[in-house]
């Protein structure tokens, strides 16, 4: 069950040596090219994959496997690091990367079973999660509401991430060289609970602000054959609220055949209005077109998001409408914000969280950050579900044991707590605890080499008070 | 109130931890040449192997000693003159006390045969130690390592890793002999050899031998010559009291400092705890006890008491825990101390190096455990002797004091009861 030995800071890669920095480096590069250009699209289909984001998926599957490999080299002579290891790449390669792509092979939009709101954002946004099933609406809803609670409750937030979690699956296993780089400062520890609980509360906000925002909107439905038919359907609402129009298409057909062309020509329009008016077109929230002077092929299937958004002056970027091909073939569903500086708010708030928090903290700076801080920045500074269960966690029954006066202040469990956590100064102390940052890894209990540490799930809930020992020393 | 402490180690860091715990004014001088910030010495082979950094040892953050308000002198003490309650320091200046703590630690134990000032041959205690055998494993291929205790073993792990052949010498026939029975010290050496160690019992060793001042070989009293191009010799350690020569201290046997119940020496303001120290042990035998819990205890226990308080230090029942390569090693109570007539109570759990030992008297009581591989909970097996529980009592009740992690492969006793 103990460790053996390892050479961690006689390897220049792992002590922030120069092959660290370049190494984060070409991280950063590969999340830059993934996340802000297209230039992996042709190469995702000359290998059969829909898009950029298969290869990603990929890219990072494999990386937990030969990293779970790697990692059971090392410290699979302990079942528990067994069992857990297996289990975060069962869950990678079956629910969040075959389940969704299986689905996608069958028309259907891909649902990760093993993520949830608020990690996944999306799920408590009903323009998002209403295009599913109501079978995966209620998973999302009760996975996130009570699955989560209930078992961090009974087992600490450990289950989550350290045995499902795709993002600290690959901490675990792609991670592990990098994992003693954690800041173990008491300053680390401040920020930390600053952060994390900072972005907790920004992705509260954020998704009351858009299920707001929705639950206030207007929706209207028309029909869209002909270039005609669209010409027609030039939905005007009463009043002060925002006109939407479409523009004609010379080939529109049937939106399910898998392809439109849309033109911006013969609208109610003149041309230069237009093009100012009309700048981009998304499909599910990937940008396809600049602006629609153009001819544009649009693959619009059943469920897709077509957004227009603005950039009139001082209305840059503000969502102006949302149209959603029907329920029925050739019906379209055109939505539009009763309150539009609200909604400008709200959708600027959820972009913003889109891009600093999704993109940045948990992709480009989460993984391009491991050689130089640790594998668990994201999971430790800003994953707002970590939060949750971390406060949850502080209320329930997963602790960590602390054997009394055994302790030989060696500093193994700190340095190898991927959490930043000193469990030493615990341990020296006589001290059980239990702390929100703890994902449960067991690699503190595990690098002991006197067995002084134990992760449990115990009743008595509250380990700091029972400590009465009379060797205990308080700084 | 100035208090002056020799020694920067678990003992002395705890004392002045304390002392400024009890008194917020009181002026603290750590005096030590050793290292700038409090380690952890029972960690000095991990930062040898490159499995922690210098810093990861530090228990402490580096900020400590300036929160605290220490000050860190760091100097060799010399002598110690006890009329002017004054340290001397190199140069002829001096740091005088208005109180003293010696915890001054220990020094390897220097070797009867010929060989010790050759190039490449060095000991494993120090920081310094430490540094040398870290620089010379980057060059040596081939080692010795002489001393089968907890040292020597360690040594022969960090070597090991670090692609150094190693040949273990064991004076002893099995193993560890003090802490550990045949059966115990058989698969711990089993184990290393499966590492790759030449583990060699029965072998004592007659002279190191070099060339041009550095070290080529050691000859055995076998008659037997080893190549090597590095020597660690860890027969031991003894307290670091030779700079309190013409102190008037008084001594015990191995150069302890003799102190009384509450850590006081002969000297008036003047204690001592730690590895430097001789107490007297629960058999009434006085000797030094170095170990990293009783120095830290002691630490403890002084600092009360040079602040004004009387308390006592009880050594309570042995304890004690290691790890051989990757076996884990715990004990508890009295093992090894061969009183009249004790038995063991001994079990191998089959294709794995788990074991289990219970000593007991004649009269069924439970005296000491002995466990390798899985993690134990010392403190029940205490409360069990303490309690004078019996040995059939103990064993069907192993399973409570299991520490071990979650899903390990379920405890059963295999062997017969006794």
């Amino acid at each position: 069950m103990q460790a053996g030995l390892l050479k961690t800071y006689k390897n220049n890669v792992q002590t922030r040596g120069s092959w660290a920095w370049l190494l984060a480096v070409v991280l950063f590069v590969f999340y830059i090219i993934i996340y802000f250009t297209g230039l992996l699209d042709p190469v995702a289909r000359a290998i059969g994959f829909p898009s950029k984001w298969n290869i990603y998926g990929t890219l990072y599957t494999l990386a937990i496997i030969i990293g779970g490999i790697y990692f059971l080299r090392r410290h699979g002579n302990s079942r528990y690091h067994q069992i857990r290891t297996y289990s975060v790449i069962f869950f990678q390669v079956v629910f969040a990367y075959s389940i969704p792509y299986i689905m996608e092979l069958f028309n259907m939009r891909g649902f990760t079973f093993s993520i949830f709101w608020p990690l996944k954002i999306d799920y408590f946004y009903p323009s998002y999660i209403l295009d599913f099933p109501l079978l995966l609406v209620l998973y999302a809803f009760l996975g996130s509401l009570v699955l989560v609670p209930l078992l961090t409750f009974f087992i600490g937030k450990r289950w989550y991430c350290s045995w499902v979690c795709g993002c600290g699956g690959l901490a675990e296993t792609a991670g592990e060289p990098f994992r003693h780089l954690s800041d173990k400062s008491s300053k680390a520890w401040r920020f930390e609970q600053f952060a994390i609980h900072g972005i907790m509360i920004f992705a509260f906000i954020g998704t009351i602000l858009v299920i707001i925002n929705w639950s206030t909107g207007v929706s209207i439905s028309g029909e869209l054959t002909t270039a005609a038919s669209v010409d027609s359907q030039q939905s005007r609402s009463a009043g002060e609220e925002p006109r939407l129009v479409l523009y004609g298409s010379t080939k529109l057909a049937s939106p399910f055949d898998g392809k439109s062309v849309w033109r911006p020509a013969d609208t109610s329009l003149p041309a230069d209005e237009i093009n100012r008016k009309w700048v981009a077109v998304s499909v599910d929230d990937r940008r396809i077109a600049p602006d629609m002077r153009d001819d544009y092929v649009i693959d619009f299937s059943e469920g897709s998001n077509l957004q227009v958004v603005s950039s009139r002056p001082g209305m840059d970027g503000q969502m102006f409408g949302t149209w959603q091909t029907g329920k029925t073939p050739n019906t379209v569903e055109v939505s539009y914000p009763r309150y539009p500086t609200f909604s400008t708010v709200a959708t600027k708030i959820q972009g913003i969280y889109a891009f600093v928090v999704v993109a940045l903290l948990s992709g480009i700076l989460g993984v391009g950050l491991y050689p130089l801080l640790g594998s668990r920045v994201w999971c430790r500074f800003f994953c707002p579900l970590a939060a949750i269960m971390g406060l949850i966690q502080k209320f329930g029954r997963f602790r960590i044991t602390v054997k009394d006066d055994m302790c030989i202040s060696c500093g193994n469990c700190s340095t190898y707590c991927e959490m930043g956590i000193d469990v030493r100064t615990y341990a020296q102390n006589n001290q059980s605890f239990k702390r929100a940052a703890c994902v449960g890894c067991g690699m503190c209990a595990h690098m002991c080499p006197r067995g002084v540490l134990k992760l449990e799930n115990r009743w008595d809930l509250n380990p700091m008070k029972n400590n009465t020992n009379i060797r205990t020393f308080d700084l | 109130m100035h208090y002056a402490i020799i020694g920067n180690g678990v003992a002395g860091i705890n004392a002045a931890n304390t002392i400024r715990n009890r008194e917020e004014a009181a002026e603290i001088s750590i005096v030590s040449y050793e290292t700038d910030h409090f380690f952890s010495r029972t960690a000095l082979m991990y930062v040898a192997c490159g499995q922690l950094s210098e810093k990861c040892v530090e228990p402490f953050e580096r900020d400590h000693y300036e929160r605290m308000r220490f000050t860190r002198v760091k100097e060799r003490v010399s002598a110690l003159d006890t009329d002017r309650q004054s340290l001397k320091l190199a140069g002829d200046r001096h740091l005088t006390y208005d109180k003293l703590l010696i915890a001054s630690g220990s020094l390897a134990v220097p070797p009867p045969w010929p060989g010790m000032d050759l190039d490449g041959v060095g000991h494993f205690v120090t920081w310094q130690d430490m540094q040398w055998l870290t620089e010379r494993s980057g060059t040596a291929r081939k080692a010795v390592v002489v001393g089968g205790g907890l040292i020597g073993i360690e040594c022969a792990e960090v070597l090991s890793l670090g692609g150094v052949d190693v040949s273990f010498l064991i004076r002893e026939p099995y193993y560890w002999p003090v802490a550990l029975d045949e059966n115990e010290g058989t698969i711990v050496a089993d184990h290393m050899r499966r590492h790759g160690c030449d583990v060699r019992l029965n072998t004592e060793v007659e002279e190191i031998v070099g060339r041009d001042g550095a070290v080529t070989g050691v000859h055995t009293k076998a008659g037997e010559t080893i190549d090597c191009d590095m020597v660690v010799v860890a027969i031991g350690v003894r307290p670091q009291t030779d700079f309190l020569r013409d102190s008037g201290l008084e001594f015990g046997e191995r150069g302890g400092i003799v102190v009384d119940e509450y850590l006081r020496t002969n000297l008036d303001n003047v204690w001592a705890a730690g590895d430097c120290t001789s107490v007297v042990w629960f058999n009434g035998v006085r000797r030094p006890e170095q170990l990293w819990y009783t120095s830290r205890d002691q630490g403890r226990v002084v600092g009360c008491n040079m602040t004004g308080d009387n308390r006592r230090y009880e050594r309570g029942l042995f304890y004690n825990s290691a790890k051989f390569f990757e076996i884990e090693y715990t004990t508890a109570g009295y093992v090894n101390f061969n009183f009249e007539g004790e038995q063991s109570w001994f079990q191998h759990e089959p294709g794995t190096y788990f074991t289990t030992r219970l000593v007991y008297l004649p009269d069924r009581r439970l005296i000491g455990f002995n466990g390798l591989g899985r993690r134990w909970d010392h403190t029940i097996f205490l409360q069990w002797i303490r309690e004078k529980r019996t040995v059939d009592y103990a064993i069907d009740h192993l399973a409570e004091a299991l520490f071990d992690e979650e899903f390990m492969p379920t405890f059963r006793v295999v062997a017969a009861r006794p």
